[in-house]
């Protein structure tokens, strides 16, 4: 099988090259089914070690045992190359579908100005377990219940070492006496906050903060993937097809499995949208209109909001039987009516939906050691209960008080509390 | 492009147990609704079972939008008219709840255990005392142990240790240099002890007939299992036998033991004399530590003739449980009962269950020798 399939992806790489990608070099590795959870749960080649990774390997594992989706493959930019992981046990034909679409997952990686910088995080990040991988589990966990608190609310704001933080000036011992003084290396406000505590908090030690960064790089790789699922999907989807109708290495039985399969993928959602389903109508329909070099381009530059914001056009809409629907109230249950079409309507709550849906807290001031935290107004409020944990984990991160500004008049404090170890152990 | 087989492990099974450790205090709370379908006793140890948590707290908290108070309008695909209905969702009962959108976390996720684990757990949960070994008095297996020095042996027996000591003694005595000298030598050499015995026979004996109904036997069979799961811990050499009975005595296998509902009447006289048969053919007193198990509601068919054979057997017993579940209705038998704790004394220990949650404790003040008699 393994040879098999080593000839299938030479020839799979061959003709996507032939459709104007290029995929790059991509290693495809078979694995148990354990592993591609464990994968899927870390959704990262390495990871910092948390309970948390633990607990989606069984989500996963349940949800894909259940049936509710069944897992194909994992795909990771590294250095110079792909690394795709392939569930062992499946039919070769949906290996074959597997390995076709993962042709354009790659090519979408090494080119979209968005994902640029993936491989890079991933290499940083194992580096960075590596630093920390003889750290004392309790304390690495300490630290990451708090910082995993604050991974969205990363920016790439900063280089990627973490220097020392910053000593106070001269001045600051005349006229602060206070343990904290405003750190300086910052542009206020500053939306990365995890990064900003990994650079300044001088509670934590060195390997701590190391912590906080590779956490951050973390975050950061998130945000990235986060922008461009749709586009990712669909342009995987579109090169699984076009290459598995090109090639003469899929026999027919073989093909009619491979169309059964994406038929089930591509089956459009009545009450949210499917990315492959919405993504793999919208790109046929735009290659149709516009030409494959222009929605190279399009593909390439665009995020997934970007994407319906820029290109979803009223012609789309109709030609994609997109709809909207609001829920009513029946006094026993709530019913979903679907509107009357009004394709402005629909492009922005799909644009809405797929921009990442996270709030942006940012750093205000250090007033006499006390961290200001203000969420920036985005027309919603931040879920109070879980606002009032997270705002301790930077109370605890930070070791002094911490005030979080959520819309005018709402205002949530945290005092730190004390590590349950040494913190220079180890 | 290459396509490689990759067998290496990552960091997962760690983050899985320490998953594990975390949720261990639902894990025992579920461990009651766990008892159908797998035989617990008897299932090999590395077998897997699932075991559902609820653990949609266990996270890490995060800044996150706060969830609009009606569900919010949505985008779907597909064919229709204006005014259909898409899709339809019960409203919560009293407040937070069901909206659409709200994660497929509903479920409780399944993790998934060995039946080893899941016994740890018990045994650790329930901290039940120890039953200690006896020493037994008719025929003692004797243990060999090297404890001993001669002064004569074979040459592979030679304790070098022991003979450098001797030397030097001799030698220091005498003011002599250090030299070894044949009668220097000393050889290990060995005694014997009693050994005290180390292997237990555990029968589980079930009232099957008619008034041992779903819910006695739920009981019967949350106890059975953590008593045997704790009573093997300490005894690795542990062979279990089940019977059940109605006027008869049957031996059956597990889950038979804890389904079997049979009609009719009830008599523990036959059962004893036939479970003290088969110890006596293979499991001699001598060697074995023998603990009975009796699950009954107090329906006592012959008491006469039982008290005869249980007064006679006892003696030769390391333990004797009796454990009612549900017994209101046999006031009388119950009182009786306690009387024949009172007049038995250890090893006969009865103790009364009533309801799921009191299984724990029932089981330790058995263990203990026990309920007083006096309650």
């Amino acid at each position: 099988m393994i040879d098999t399939l080593r000839a299938f992806a030479i020839e799979a790489r061959r003709q996507a090259e032939a459709l104007g990608m290029d995929p790059g070099p991509i290693e495809f590795r078979v694995a148990s089914p354990d592993r591609i959870y464990e994968l899927a749960a870390n959704a990262l080649p390495v990871r910092l070690r948390h309970w948390t990774h633990g607990r989606d390997y069984w989500h996963l594992k349940q949800q894909y045992e259940r049936g509710a989706g069944r897992l194909y493959e994992i795909i990771f930019a590294e250095a110079g190359r792909h690394v795709a992981y392939l569930l062992e046990g499946n039919t070769l034909a949906a290996q074959k579908l597997v390995i076709a679409h993962c042709q354009g997952h790659a090519d979408l990686d090494r080119h979209s100005l968005h994902l640029t910088g993936q491989a890079a995080y991933v290499e940083q990040i194992r580096l960075g377990v590596a630093r920390l991988a003889d750290r004392p589990p309790e304390a690495l966990e300490w630290v990451l219940d708090r910082a995993l608190a604050l991974q969205d609310q990363v920016a790439d704001t900063h280089p990627h070492h973490i220097p020392d933080p910053a000593p106070p000036s001269r001045w600051d011992a005349l006229t602060d006496h206070r343990e904290f003084s405003a750190p300086i290396r910052t542009s206020w406000p500053t939306p990365d906050l995890l990064g900003f505590i990994a650079r300044e908090s001088r509670h934590l030690s060195e390997w701590e903060r190391d912590v906080c960064a590779v956490t951050r790089l973390e975050g950061l790789y998130f945000r990235q993937m986060g922008t461009c699922k749709l586009l990712h999907e669909a342009w995987a989807t579109w090169a699984n097809q076009r290459i598995l109708l090109a090639t003469d290495g899929v026999p027919v039985g073989e093909q009619i499995q491979t169309a059964a399969l994406l038929a089930r993928v591509i089956t459009p959602s009545q009450t949210h949208y499917n990315p492959y389903a919405l993504g793999y109508a919208f790109l046929d329909w735009l290659i149709a209109e516009q030409g494959m070099a222009t929605v190279r381009t399009i593909w390439t530059t665009e995020t997934d909001a970007s994407l319906i914001r820029n290109w979803l056009t009223e012609d789309a809409v109709r030609a994609l039987d997109l709809y909207d629907y609001t829920w009513t109230d029946t006094g026993t249950r709530w019913e979903a009516i679907r509107r009357r079409a009004d394709w402005e309507r629909i492009r922005d709550l799909l644009a809405n939906e797929l921009a990442p849906q996270v709030p942006r807290v940012v750093v205000e001031a250090v007033e006499g050691g006390e961290l200001i935290l203000r969420h920036e107004p985005d027309g919603t409020r931040c879920d109070r209960p879980w606002a009032e944990k997270a705002t301790q984990a930077v109370a605890d991160l930070w070791g002094a008080p911490v005030r979080f500004y959520d819309g005018r008049e709402s205002v949530i404090t945290a005092k730190p509390t004390k590590k349950p170890y040494d913190g220079k152990g180890a | 492009m290459s396509v490689i087989r990759d067998d290496s492990a990552g960091q997962g099974a760690q983050d899985r147990h320490r998953y594990q450790d975390k949720i261990r205090d639902r894990l025992k709370k579920v461990l009651p609704d766990l008892v159908g379908g797998v035989p617990i006793i008897t299932g090999d140890g590395h077998d897997v079972i699932s075991v559902p948590v609820d653990d949609r707290d266990i996270t890490v908290p995060r800044y996150r939008p706060a969830r609009p108070e009606d569900p919010a309008p949505g985008v779907g695909q597909g064919p229709g008219q204006p005014g259909d209905v898409v899709a339809k969702i019960p409203k919560a009962q009293g407040g937070q709840g069901s909206q659409p959108g709200s994660e497929a976390a509903e479920h409780p996720v399944f993790v998934d255990l060995t039946l080893d684990e899941l016994r740890q757990l018990v045994v650790d949960d329930l901290q039940l005392p120890p039953l200690p070994p006896k020493v037994s008095a008719l025929m003692p297996e004797m243990a060999t142990r090297w404890i001993s020095r001669a002064q004569h042996g074979t040459l592979s027996q030679v304790d070098r240790r022991a003979t450098i000591r001797q030397a030097l003694l001799r030698s220091q005595a005498q003011h002599r240099p250090l030299a070894i000298t044949p009668d220097d030598l000393r050889y290990r050499t060995w005694v014997d002890k009693p050994a005290p015995v180390t292997q237990a026979v555990i029968a589980l004996i079930r009232d099957a007939s008619g008034s041992m109904d779903t819910d006695r036997r739920y009981l019967s069979q949350m106890a059975a299992w953590r008593l045997v799961a704790s009573i093997r811990q300490q005894y690795p050499i542990c062979p279990v036998h089940f019977w059940i009975h109605d006027i008869a005595p049957t031996e059956t296998d597990e889950m038979t033991f804890y389904r079997k509902e049979n009609g009719g009447g009830t008599a523990f006289a036959p059962t004893y004399a036939a479970v003290r048969d088969l110890l006596d053919t293979h499991y001699p007193e001598a060697t074995w530590n023998r603990v009975i198990l009796q699950f009954s509601d107090g329906d006592l068919g012959d008491p006469t003739a039982a008290h005869a054979l249980l007064a006679d057997w006892l003696p030769t017993l390391h333990f004797f449980g009796m454990i009612l579940t549900q017994p209101s209705v046999y006031q009388l038998t119950k009182t009786m009962m306690r009387q024949w704790a009172e007049e038995f004394g250890p090893p006969f220990a009865l103790v009364t269950i009533q309801r799921r949650p009191d299984v724990a404790d029932a089981l330790r003040r058995l263990m203990r020798g026990g309920e007083e008699v006096a309650g």
